[in-house]
Parts: C-alpha cells; sequence; structure tokens
C-alpha cells in the first residue's frame, strides 16, 4: 500500500484533527475522535469493506475482553485461538491455501493494520484478565485500538500508557513553543528521512524478486547493507512522524527505534529495532512460554533449554506475525536461533568468567566493535528472508542445495 | 539574559531547520513511497 503523507488532504486532516482535539474535552473530544479515527481508515487506507470489517474486528475484542473481565472461569487459552484463527482468516495466510480449499478463504479483503490492531487486541485482553486495566470504557478502547496515528503500522502502546495521557494524567508533551516546535521537527525529518533518505538506499537495496545465489557475494552484502539502511529509514521516519503528530495532538506513541545498526550483540538489537514490538512479545510470549518451560517437569530441570525454546517460539510467533508469506516464517526461525545462540553464549560467558569479568569484557572496546560488526551482518542476513518472494526464496535455497 | 539570548537563538535556529526541511519536502511533494510494514 502506498499513500502519501505529503497528499495535501492527509496533511489537513492532520492538522484539523491537531487543532479539534487540543481544543475540545470530554465525551466530546472521544467522539471527535472516533469520528476522525474511523474517517482516516475508511478514506486513506482501507475503503468501506476494510474498514468495516476491522471495526467487526475490534468490537469482536472488545466482546472477548468484557467477557474476560465478567467471567472469572473463562481462561486466555479459551478465546485466544478464536481470535487467531478470525486474524489468520483475514489476513489470508499462504499456508491456508495449502490446508484449505480456495473457495473458502478469501483475498479480497484489505487488511492493513490489522496485524498492530491484533496485538493491541490481545494485549488489552491479557491485562483485562489479570485485573491490570480497571474499569474499561468502551470510546476509550475503540479509540485505543483505531487510534489512527499508530493504526497501520504501529508503535504498539500500551492501553496504560494511552489511558494516562488522553485522561490527561500524564503529559504527551511540554507546554512549551520549543516543544511544540521540536514536535514538528520530528515530523519534518521523519518525511525526508522516508521520503528522501530511505529512497536513495532502496535504489541499491536487496528486492524481492532476487535469486541471491545468482549474486556476488559482495554484491550481495552490499545490498542486504542497503536493504537493513532502507528498512530502518523507511519504518523509523514513518514512527518519526506519527510520534511527532501523537505529540501535538496529546497522545504520544512510544519511542521504536533507537540506532539498531549499531546494537552489540542480537538482543541488543531488538531492543532498539522495532521495540514496541519486542516489549509487546517478551510480555504475551516469552514471559508465558519461559514460564511454562519452567514449570514444565522435564524443561526445569534445564533453565537454559527452557529459555531457548521460548525464545525460540516468541520469534516464531514474530515472524508469522510479520506477514503472511512462508519467507517470514523463516525470518523470525533465523531471528531465534540467533537470539538462542547468543543466549546460551552469554550463559556460559557469565558462567565461566563469572558476573564481574563478564561485564568487564562486554565493556571492552574491541569486545564491542566485535559484537557490533558480527550483529549487523547477522540482522543483515536475517533481512533476506523478510525480503524475498516466496518462489525467489524457495528458488535461491534450492539453487544453494542443488 | 544570557540564558534568554541563548534560548531566543536556539529557537530561530530551529526555525530556520523548520524552513529548510519544509523546502526539502516541497521537492519531494510528487513521490510516493511504499512503507514496508504495510506491504505484507
Amino acid at each position: 500500500m502506498s499513500f502519501s503523507f505529503l497528499d495535501t488532504k492527509l496533511i489537513l486532516f492532520a492538522a484539523i484533527s491537531i487543532f479539534l482535539l487540543t481544543l475540545l474535552r470530554g465525551r466530546q473530544r472521544q467522539a471527535i475522535f472516533l469520528a476522525l479515527n474511523v474517517s482516516f481508515i475508511w478514506f486513506f487506507v482501507l475503503g468501506s469493506v476494510g474498514t468495516l470489517s476491522t471495526i467487526i474486528f475490534c468490537l469482536a475484542g472488545y466482546v472477548l475482553v468484557r467477557m474476560h473481565q465478567e467471567l472469572h472461569w473463562l481462561r486466555i487459552s479459551h478465546t485466544l485461538p478464536l481470535l487467531v484463527g478470525i486474524f489468520l482468516y483475514m489476513r489470508n495466510y499462504e499456508i491456508l491455501h495449502w490446508m484449505l480449499p480456495s473457495s473458502v478463504l478469501t483475498s479480497m479483503l484489505s487488511t492493513v493494520g490489522l496485524s498492530f490492531l491484533f496485538f493491541r487486541i490481545i494485549h488489552v485482553m491479557v491485562d483485562a484478565k489479570g485485573r491490570m486495566l480497571g474499569k474499561l470504557d468502551f470510546l476509550t478502547y475503540v479509540n485505543y485500538c483505531l487510534n489512527f496515528t499508530t493504526f497501520v503500522m504501529g508503535p504498539i502502546m500500551r492501553y496504560q500508557d494511552y489511558y494516562d495521557q488522553w485522561n490527561g494524567s500524564k503529559k504527551a508533551i511540554e507546554l512549551s513553543f520549543e516543544a511544540h516546535l521540536d514536535a514538528v521537527i520530528r515530523i519534518l525529518f521523519g518525511l525526508v528521512k522516508a521520503y528522501l533518505l530511505a529512497q536513495l538506499f532502496y535504489t541499491y537495496a536487496l528486492k524481492p524478486d532476487t535469486y541471491v545465489t545468482d549474486l556476488h557475494p559482495v554484491m550481495l552484502m552490499l545490498q542486504m547493507y542497503c536493504f537493513f539502511f532502507y528498512l530502518y529509514l523507511n519504518f523509523s521516519g514513518y514512527c518519526d512522524v506519527v510520534i511527532g503528530i501523537g505529540s501535538l495532538l496529546g497522545v504520544r506513541p512510544p519511542e521504536n527505534f533507537n540506532m539498531p545498526f549499531i546494537a552489540q550483540n542480537i538482543s541488543d538489537f531488538w531492543l532498539r529495532q522495532h521495540r514496541s514490538l519486542t516489549l509487546w512479545l517478551t510480555d504475551y510470549v516469552f514471559s508465558p512460554a519461559y514460564k511454562w518451560g519452567l514449570g514444565n517437569t522435564v524443561l526445569s530441570a534445564h533453565p537454559l533449554a527452557a529459555g531457548n525454546m521460548a525464545i525460540l517460539l516468541t520469534m516464531l510467533v514474530s515472524g508469522i506475525w510479520h506477514g503472511t508469506t512462508v519467507g517470514f516464517l523463516f525470518f523470525g526461525l533465523v531471528h531465534g536461533i540467533f537470539l538462542a545462540i547468543y543466549h546460551t553464549w552469554d550463559h556460559f560467558l557469565t558462567g565461566h568468567l563469572g558476573k564481574k569479568r563478564a561485564i568487564q569484557l562486554r565493556r571492552n572496546w574491541l569486545a564491542r566493535a566485535v559484537g557490533i560488526i558480527l550483529t549487523f551482518n547477522a540482522a543483515s542476513f536475517a533481512f533476506i528472508f523478510f525480503q524475498l518472494d516466496t518462489q525467489h526464496l524457495l528458488g535461491s535455497l534450492n539453487r544453494l542445495v542443488g | 539574559m544570557k540564558n534568554d539570548r541563548i534560548t531566543i537563538t536556539r529557537i530561530t535556529l530551529k526555525l530556520v531547520l523548520v524552513m529548510a526541511l519544509l523546502a526539502v519536502l516541497m521537492l519531494l511533494s510528487t513521490s510516493e513511497v511504499d512503507f514496508v510494514y504495510t506491504g505484507f
């Protein structure tokens, strides 16, 4: 999908939204925000059918959340498969084509933003079950889910953070001219990143229709690196724009990037790249899976193995969430393997040297430089699976084996 | 007094930066970008 932030209508829409939400208070502000969110999704992103199906998905989430608040016997494991099933069906996952006849599948739905909405709903559902939300207001929930600044590609904001900022108990931005000017500069810098710098890197970046085995290794590395920078500038530029707009209208989304190309290890990489997703996965996939592993009779004696299993599962979920094709499954798997290797290495390093000397080693400039180079190359390599389409990915793997 | 001057200078520079960025974006106004995380 390509919509343009430089479209006059969209710029006007953002300006009107900021003006109205700054001016209004109470239920009026809530109702106008809902109208703005639905209008944005309808006119700029999904069209009528996509908007309607998205709203139904959002409302189904609300029903499940309320059920978890009211029915104490109901477990997340009872309702989650239903939500996951609807999500996979609506997103038209490639794997479903292998399992189901095409007559029952849908390919007409536009589902931009659905992955992010799906994770927001699960977060609210789990936190509501854990009594971490308090009373859930319907309009606040719907506006949180459909918030136009974070709807299309995140960052994944937490409900509690949204609620506190919406109600004014937490400030989105300082009430000074300079703070507002900084938000405007951030929007403009984001646009320059996405519309100018990212495009420069895209010229040389790896393309989806490439057989990587046909490329000279040096050329492949160059294209991998360019794709890494392209993706960073494209996505972080987008995040800069929405964080700037969110700051001005009173609900600032969380930070999502912090120079991932200088990460010292793969774990550090995921705290710098798409950070809001990493924190979500940690809370709602890794932690429960690790806890389950430690409680398991076999795995409880091997916490390292339990940790690695939880890491692999988490990154598989991450891969499947990222996209509907098999390449994203590989992308998650490769990152899971990298993280498990790093986790094991770190475990033995700390065990062998002791905590104090392991920390000293990590602070050593040479170790840091080696860590940055290794991580940058590992992350760039994994992006091959992210970028290639299924035909060219499987073709490249075939040629590599054959 | 000195602090006020520093603040005014800083804000002026930021306003100049806004103008410069706007000028760059005016040149790009016809370009279209595919945002990666919406495309798959």
